[in-house]
């Protein structure tokens, strides 16, 4: 496949990839970083990406590992929880949707990783599954069970903390 | 009827085939527990969907557009590109050695059981097929199923000697072909094949020739491939010419 071609799928897909960073990351830099390792990860191996594979599990499946192999361990520990970093740019009207919408973030941001990516790919992303499990190089059954506790420890924080955390 | 709890979340998900779909919207109709379960998730799927969907509306920024478009970052890996336009030969000679230095040590190119390698380099140079891999070279025909191993399709070279396409069924299935060369096979081509889906059908991944393996194959053919009658006549004749 020609680097031409993954690079207009890349810029296509630029804010998907950015979107399921921000899942991934938990502050908007270090998605940021996220995203362009990935690409150029995803530049210099454009040959391994054929027609067949879907492209955004493709990037999702370099985005995980780019994650795991080097932008975690750089991650800015300090900012992990610094609310103003959370996550999407929303108007600071104080909103009671506004609140909830940081507060479903937040609750994203402190799952463990392997949560965090399930519910990522599936309930951000909308990917199957199937795809899920093969970015994740997972057999579905653990997909499932990392999705399920995924939702069960979601609903715990934010049943905990339905609007805001003090 | 008691449906487990994750196979609530997969109908919510949409991820059900039509009759446990149907299954659970008959207990549905008679249980509004089940009822609100599902609905819990589905609001779950939607509110955290909701939450991140404002990225997508963000500009991106300028540093994410030019990685996409500056020209990719030159290392090794990019170095050994013009790849597609080797001819077949170069491919036995740097493919067998580069594939074999890359991959030897890996767990796939060994048999699960015995650890024994299904391929050996040997000293002259030539790549030969060991363990089970041999075995299904020399007997497996085409048409039967092997446990560890598929072959493919068996032809005659135009240097006149037999080879046969194969694959190593695992979770990252090799594939390749092998041309008999006096009493053993020769590994002219190995390649790595698109993976198996997970538990899924490893058969049908060993069975996927990339691209520049069915390319090899092609230039290396002489007329068709071998019919089942063919195939069965050369085994007996233990593949000699």
């Amino acid at each position: 496949m020609s680097v031409e071609q993954v690079r207009h799928h890349i810029v296509e897909l630029l804010p998907r990839l950015r979107r399921f960073a921000r899942t991934i990351a938990r502050n908007v830099h270090d998605a940021d970083d996220l995203v362009q390792f990935a690409i150029e990860r995803a530049l210099l191996k454009h040959e391994q990406w054929r027609p067949e594979l879907k492209f955004d599990g493709w990037m999702f499946g370099i985005m995980r590992n780019a994650w795991i192999d080097e932008v975690r361990s750089r991650a800015r520990r300090d900012r992990i929880f610094a609310p103003e970093e959370a996550g999407v740019t929303v108007g600071h009207d104080g909103s009671e949707s506004q609140v909830r919408l940081l507060a479903v973030q937040r609750a994203v941001a402190e799952l463990p990783e392997e949560q965090r990516l399930a519910v990522g790919l599936v309930l951000v992303e909308g990917l199957s599954y199937k795809e899920a499990a093969e970015v994740l190089d997972v057999p579905i059954g653990t997909l499932t069970s990392r999705l399920a506790r995924g939702r069960e420890t979601l609903q715990a924080i934010l049943s905990d903390r339905p609007g805001e955390r003090s | 009827m008691k449906f487990p709890p994750e196979t609530l979340m997969a109908y919510a998900d949409g991820e059900l085939d039509a009759e446990t779909r149907r299954a659970i919207e008959d207990e549905m109709a008679i249980d509004p527990q089940l009822a609100q379960e599902i609905e819990r998730h589905r609001a779950m799927r939607a509110e955290v969907g909701g939450a991140f969907a404002g990225v997508l509306d963000e500009p991106v920024p300028d540093r994410l557009l030019r990685a996409a478009k500056k020209a990719a970052p030159q290392s090794p890996a990019t170095q050994v590109e013009p790849r597609r336009q080797w001819t077949w030969r170069e491919w036995g000679s740097i493919a067998a050695s580069l594939l074999i230095g890359v991959l030897a040590g890996r767990a796939m190119l060994q048999e699960p059981d015995t650890g024994r390698g299904l391929v050996v380099a040997r000293v002259d140079g030539r790549v030969i097929a060991g363990g089970a891999l041999a075995q299904a070279l020399s007997e497996q025909l085409s048409s039967q199923d092997g446990t560890a191993i598929d072959i493919g399709l068996s032809f005659r070279a135009k240097s006149g000697e037999y080879c046969r396409t194969f694959g190593a069924r695992s979770a990252s299935p090799i594939v390749g072909f092998a041309c008999r060369d006096a009493e053993v096979w020769r590994v002219d081509m190995l390649s790595t094949a698109p993976r198996a889906e997970p538990g899924g059908n490893y058969r049908m991944a060993s069975t996927q020739l990339p691209a520049p393996v069915v390319q090899a194959i092609a230039e290396r053919m002489q007329g068709e491939a071998l019919d089942a009658d063919e195939e069965a006549i050369a085994r007996q004749r233990r593949w000699r010419e």
